[in-house]
């Protein structure tokens, strides 16, 4: 795990709060993309940062259901 | 490798990132390590971030959960998880979703001795060695 992904498992309950239920994308220890499709918010932060690997991730919602197959 | 669980209501649970090859390029993906699943899934908005519903699947999978049939397009993707490189089926489920992108048993779990440490919140990927061929006389 590179410091990103620390970083987002470490603030995983406050992304929560902030971003239930969206995309995110994390370089350099921020949030510098959030949005409801994963495809954008990566697009958007590879545009922005440069970064070529880009930490994307589904927030869940807080009261969401964890589901699995 | 090690890595951390991550904080998730109120408990945690083993969501770790990998990387999966997409259409055009590596992507970081983060996947939740169930050992109960047999296959990997990937969520449908995430197969189209990495381009993978561009391409023809490898085939159609019908499974029958609650009465109702489900169909899932299976792709075989490259995947990096630290230094291990090898290729893994994803499922791309069709009319349903699921909270988080699943990494399951096949392909993945046979390379490694995985070690779920659900005090110590950690969970380890331990490579295991390939067996050497029997030397020619």
């Amino acid at each position: 795990m590179d410091r990103d992904d620390r970083w987002i498992v470490q603030h995983f309950d406050q992304l929560i709060t902030q971003y239930g239920g969206r995309y995110i994308a994390v370089v350099r220890r921020q949030v510098v993309a959030s949005g409801p499709s994963a495809k954008q918010v990566e697009d958007e932060a590879r545009r922005r940062t440069g970064a070529a690997l880009p930490s994307v991730i589904r927030i869940p919602l807080r009261d969401g259901v964890l589901t699995g197959v | 490798m090690r890595f951390s669980y991550t904080r998730y209501r109120g408990g945690q649970a083993p969501i770790i990132p990998i990387q999966v090859r997409g259409r055009r390029r590596w992507h970081k993906v983060w996947v939740y390590v169930d050992s109960g699943a047999s296959h990997s899934i990937l969520r449908p908005e995430e197969a189209q971030r990495l381009g993978v519903t561009d391409l023809l699947p490898q085939r159609v999978a019908m499974r029958s959960s609650g009465g109702r049939t489900l169909a899932i397009k299976l792709y075989r993707l490259a995947a990096r998880l630290g230094t291990w490189r090898g290729l893994v089926t994803f499922g791309v489920p069709q009319g349903f979703d699921l909270d988080f992108n699943l990494l399951g048993r096949q392909d993945v779990f046979e390379h490694f001795i995985i070690s779920f440490r659900e005090r110590e919140g950690q969970l380890t990927f331990t490579p295991r060695r390939r067996a050497r061929r029997p030397r020619r006389r």
